[in-house]
């Protein structure tokens, strides 16, 4: 049979199929259709189609109408299935004309719809929802673009006040020649700038990490730890004792800053800026005493000095006594030339002046006086000071010799300290010519206009002279070759050559003779 | 023998002292001879001249209490000395007066006081000149006594009469009776007091110059 090759293939159809007559009455009812609707074929068999839908639809219009143009009847449909539950299916009408049956055959198949249906809803609402999230974060995304924006250029301004402050800050750092370190509020160092490898002898990386506390003096140790933890006073500045890599301690001077954290009110670090003065502190020190030892030194060899002084005016007031007595005498006894006792007596005048300018001279050499510079002729300097001391230097059996420039122009100089100086070396060489028990005991003394503006002038001996190692210990306060020495001598004699300018050299006897050389500027 | 007229020779490296040092002393109509080195004084001097000496302290080359020094050593007897120095120095002024020097003056001084000084220092030397004169001819006296003359002349002394000279030196007392007539006579004294006092100024002169 035909149809039942036709039937055979409708049960095959795995979608619900369902044959029905012109009026819209079931004929056939497939598996798909009971597994869709959950109505048994012999259930729904005679029935209208209606029966499985929710609203009723007008079949045979339906089928009449699709038979007549031949086209295909579809909508999507609301169905109850036989639990009760509903469902949306695509319903289409075939019309296939069969010739051998010669009545048409109208098939009704149904499309399950209702899951796609579900999942497109679901995402037009996911859609919908995602389109409004989307315009939140959007919304969102804006105002934060802004903010970041604005952040942005607030860092970047920031960054670029910071790259600039801190470009000067290792620009400042990296090239001064202060030292500038940070520190915790315990010493250790946080930075250091290269300038501690001069400061300190130390490099940064020496020093990063190390405790700054043990590198002070254990004098200076406590006011400086006060200062690191003084809030009160958070700019500072405090002079100290270190000890560098090599050498002895020096002064420092630091200016302290206190970085304190605004929420805890703990220090947070402290930085330092710190200059050596070591050389400041002691050339002010030095200057400010210098003139007062100078002094002290002058009162001090007063003494030593006091019966070679007393000789020199003692001597000249004799010969006033002498004159004068004796002319008393040739006067009493009536028998002498007065022209003769007119010499004598004229005599006797200018030993009594010569007795007032050792007296003046004194005076000077011993009051106390700030540097008072005048124009001098520096060969008159270097006799009058040999006069001064002429009865040590006979005594002691010592000559001088005298290489004097011929015309050297006028000094500028405070006349009494200059000739301490030369009277200093002078003494020092009778002193060492007498301990070393020379043969011969021969000091010279040479003045030269050799540099431009300098004049020179050297003294040496036929004495020992000072060895390498002296050289370097000399200048030192209180140190002396000497057995009674008070060893300032030298260290005077520098502090007065240098206040005026000049240089003061000491040559070693190492390869010739030693001299010791000094200069003094010529009055302009 | 008569001495010659005295001369003050004055030493100081100061000029104007000596110069003023001179015109002082030839006031009282002494005469002078002035040095400013000592060397020249020593150059030129003369252990004869009666005289004394005006001698500064400091000087270059030889110092006043090294002149001084040098002249006790030498075999001439020393002129005395009058040390002017221009300081007190009491060490020094000790040193040196326990060496003979007859005062230590300290510049400036006075005239008068300088000029006694001088006059003491010169009757010293007139004195010392004399005992040496009488001394040099007591020796020369001695000198002619022969052997056994001085043996006789040692037990006078010793206050031995002349029995015990005798016997002491196994001679007979006639010939110690001669000696003694002899000594006497060499020695140009009358008593034996005499006599005794002579050799005991010669002993001590001797001891003197000993030391």
């Amino acid at each position: 049979m035909d149809t039942e090759n036709g039937f055979s293939l409708f049960n095959a159809i795995l979608d619900s199929a369902v044959l029905l007559d012109k009026n819209g009455k079931i004929v056939d009812w497939n598996n798909g259709a009971f597994s869709l609707f959950g109505y048994h074929k012999k259930e729904a068999l005679g029935r209208s189609i209606n029966f499985i839908y929710e609203k009723t639809h007008p079949f045979p219009k339906i089928i009449h109408e699709t038979s007549l143009e031949e086209k295909i009847w579809a909508e999507d449909t609301l169905f109850i299935r036989k639990n009760g539950s509903k469902g949306t299916c695509k319903s289409c009408i075939n019309i296939l004309n069969h010739t051998e049956l010669n009545k048409p055959i109208i098939l009704l198949t149904h499309h399950p719809i209702s899951a796609h249906k579900k999942t497109e809803k679901e995402l037009q609402l996911i859609c919908e929802e995602l389109t409004k999230k989307s315009f939140r974060l959007f919304d969102m995304v804006y105002t934060f673009n802004r903010m970041l924006l604005t952040t942005l250029q607030a860092l970047e301004k920031t960054e670029k006040t910071l790259h600039e402050s801190e470009q000067q800050f290792h620009l400042l750092a990296q090239n001064t020649t202060d030292m500038i370190s940070r520190h915790t509020p315990d010493g250790a160092f946080l930075y250091v700038s290269p300038a501690s490898k001069l400061t300190l002898g130390y490099t940064p990386e020496d020093l990063i990490q190390a405790n700054f506390f043990k590198l002070v003096h254990q004098d200076d140790f406590s006011k400086l730890k006060k200062l690191f933890a003084n809030k009160r006073e958070s700019q500072k500045a405090i002079t100290y004792r270190i000890k560098p890599k090599e050498g002895d301690y020096r002064w420092l001077e630091s200016h302290i800053r206190l970085v304190v954290d605004d929420i805890t009110k703990s220090i947070r670090e402290v930085q330092l800026a710190s200059r050596d003065v070591t050389d400041q502190l002691l050339d002010k020190k030095a200057r400010l005493r210098g003139q007062q030892l100078a002094h002290v030194y002058r009162l001090s060899t007063m003494e030593e000095m006091a019966s070679g002084m007393a000789h020199e005016i003692s001597q000249p007031l004799a010969a006033v006594i002498n004159y004068t007595r004796g002319c008393v005498r040739y006067l009493e006894n009536g028998h002498q030339d007065p022209a003769q006792l007119k010499v004598a007596m004229e005599k006797a005048a200018i030993q009594a002046e010569r007795a007032g300018e050792i007296i003046q001279r004194l005076k000077n050499f011993f009051c106390k006086g700030q540097l008072i510079k005048t124009p001098c002729k520096i060969n008159n300097i270097v006799r009058e000071t040999i006069t001064l001391i002429r009865h040590n230097l006979s005594s002691s059996k010592t000559k001088v010799d005298l290489d004097l420039d011929k015309d050297p122009p006028l000094v500028l100089i405070d006349k009494i300290q200059v000739q301490q100086v030369i009277l200093n070396l002078l003494q020092n060489s009778m002193e060492a010519m007498q301990e070393a028990h020379c043969q011969e005991k021969r000091i010279y003394i040479e003045t030269r206009h050799a540099e431009k503006n300098m004049l020179a002038i050297t003294v040496n001996d036929t004495g020992p002279g000072f060895s390498k190692d002296d050289i370097n210990k000399v200048f030192k306060p209180f140190f002396t070759t000497k057995a009674h020495g008070r060893g300032m001598g030298l260290a005077i004699c520098l502090s007065i050559i240098e206040a005026h300018g000049g240089q003061f050299t000491i040559h070693p006897n190492t390869s010739s003779n030693s001299w010791i050389r000094f200069t003094l500027p010529v009055s302009q | 023998m008569l001495l010659s007229d005295p001369i003050v020779y004055i030493i100081d490296d100061d000029q104007a002292m000596v110069e003023s040092l001179t015109w002082i002393i030839e006031s009282i109509g002494l005469k002078t001879k002035s040095y400013t080195h000592p060397q020249e004084f020593l150059d030129s001097y003369d252990p004869q001249q009666h005289g004394c000496l005006v001698l500064d302290v400091r000087m270059p080359g030889i110092s006043g209490p090294e002149l001084q020094t040098r002249l006790n050593t030498e075999e001439a007897p020393s002129l005395p000395i009058i040390f002017i120095s221009g300081h007190g120095d009491v060490p020094l002024a000790v040193r040196v007066m326990k060496a003979g020097a007859v005062d230590f003056l300290t510049k400036p001084f006075n005239d008068q006081i300088l000029l006694e000084s001088i006059n003491k220092a010169l009757r010293l030397d007139k004195a010392n000149r004399e005992k040496r004169q009488e001394c040099a001819q007591i020796r020369a006296k001695f000198a002619l006594l022969s052997m056994r003359e001085v043996q006789v002349l040692q037990g006078i002394v010793a206050g031995k009469p002349n029995k015990v000279i005798s016997a002491e030196l196994k001679i007979s007392l006639k010939t110690v009776e001669a000696h003694r007539a002899s000594v006497m006579r060499k020695m140009s004294v009358r008593s034996v007091p005499e006599l005794v006092k002579i050799v005991l100024t010669n002993s001590m002169q001797e001891t003197a110059e000993e030391e």
